[in-house]
């Protein structure tokens, strides 16, 4: 049973991060389909979970992160997250994971038009920014469906499949956001 | 007197950063016409400068020849504000004083560096940013041979506004031919 509803769309809500949802993120970070778009190279065991739990969305740091359930079951199926923002300038990174056998419904893009709600409706951020592999096509969709635009190429800073890939940045403005 | 040359270049040398260099820091990082550039808007005590140095690889000294020709004095610092993907990209980041500005120390110590940085510490990439009005370094990154990466859009508060930023990046392979 996940935590609480915080924001509610039509097919998907985004709930508080609990203790017992701790198995379910440890299960999609290690997931060879996830992780690797992601660039995420680090394995994660139980420890490490809950030091993420303990330290990162149990304290009053600037960032946040929302399990993502299935409205009509709250099944988890994956993680939307603004982990890091620059206070400073009001720029944050998005980050989001759906698991597999979830992928293709469209969760991901609205479990993101609901964090994007939040963070430039009641955060009062700026800008929010994302880092999309050159590979990755479908998350790169998702972020021009959603009006980011595409502000740059890291070139060869990444390590996937054994080669050096580029990634694309994509950023959006609050206003961009709010006005549309 | 700074400690001993790391790096020697025509003008400049690059050093490691002495405890006595610390005030030197300390008082450039404070100066409007340094940190404003560098988008910094912390303050910085003598001790938070300590605390920022200590253990911090990838940082030096620069230093010319005085104008009274009495040896060498610091001049700068040019350093890699970070690293990331263990020891494989650095981050860029540079400063002289106001004093010493306009003599090219900056283009100097920055190529002794991507030196040390590409050719004997193995990094695959060096980026660094700068504010769309900051004409001067960008010049600084084009000359040296960064290729232009993109554009942020809005990304930091310069005079009160949002403004742009420039992003560039340097391969290995690029400065190695």
């Amino acid at each position: 049973m996940p935590g609480p509803v915080f924001a509610e769309g039509d097919s998907v809500a985004l709930h508080t991060i609990e203790e017992e949802d701790l198995e379910f993120l440890q299960r999609g970070r290690n997931h060879p389909e996830i992780r690797r778009p992601l660039t995420d190279v680090d394995p994660r065991n139980g420890e490490q979970i809950r030091e993420y739990f303990e330290n990162s969305v149990s304290d009053d740091g600037d960032g946040f992160g929302f399990l993502v359930c299935r409205s009509d079951d709250e099944e988890p199926v994956g993680a939307v997250h603004i982990p890091w923002i620059r206070t400073k300038h009001g720029s944050g990174m998005l980050m989001y994971w759906v698991l597999p056998e979830h992928q293709g419904n469209g969760y991901v893009t609205e479990a993101t038009e609901l964090i994007l709600d939040f963070a430039f409706e009641e955060r009062r951020l700026a800008k929010v920014y994302a880092i999309v592999l050159e590979t990755n096509v479908g998350s790169q969709r998702v972020l021009e469906k959603l009006d980011f635009q595409r502000e740059g190429v890291h070139r060869k800073e990444t390590f996937v499949d054994g080669e050096r890939r580029d990634s694309y940045r994509y950023g959006l403005l609050a206003e961009e956001w709010l006005d549309s | 007197m700074p400690g001993p040359a790391f790096a020697t270049g025509d003008t400049v040398s690059l050093h490691p950063i002495e405890p006595e260099d610390h005030e030197f820091v300390q008082r450039g990082r404070n100066d409007p016409d340094v940190r404003v550039p560098l988008t910094d808007t912390t303050i910085r005590t003598l001790s938070d400068v300590e605390e920022m140095l200590e253990d911090e690889s990838y940082h030096f000294l620069i230093c010319a020849s005085s104008a009274d020709g009495g040896g060498r004095e610091p001049v700068g610092v040019v350093a890699f504000g970070y690293v990331s993907g263990t020891d494989e990209r650095g981050s860029l980041m540079y400063w002289v004083a106001p004093e010493h500005q306009g003599n090219g120390y900056v283009s100097e110590a920055t190529d002794l560096f991507l030196d040390y940085a590409f050719r004997e510490c193995g990094f695959h990439k060096v980026t660094a940013r700068v504010n769309v009005s900051n004409e001067a370094s960008a010049a600084v990154l084009e000359s040296l041979g960064f290729v232009q990466e993109g554009r942020r859009r809005k990304e930091s508060v310069v005079d009160g506004e949002y403004e742009d930023m420039f992003t560039y990046g340097l391969l290995a392979d690029e400065w190695l031919d």
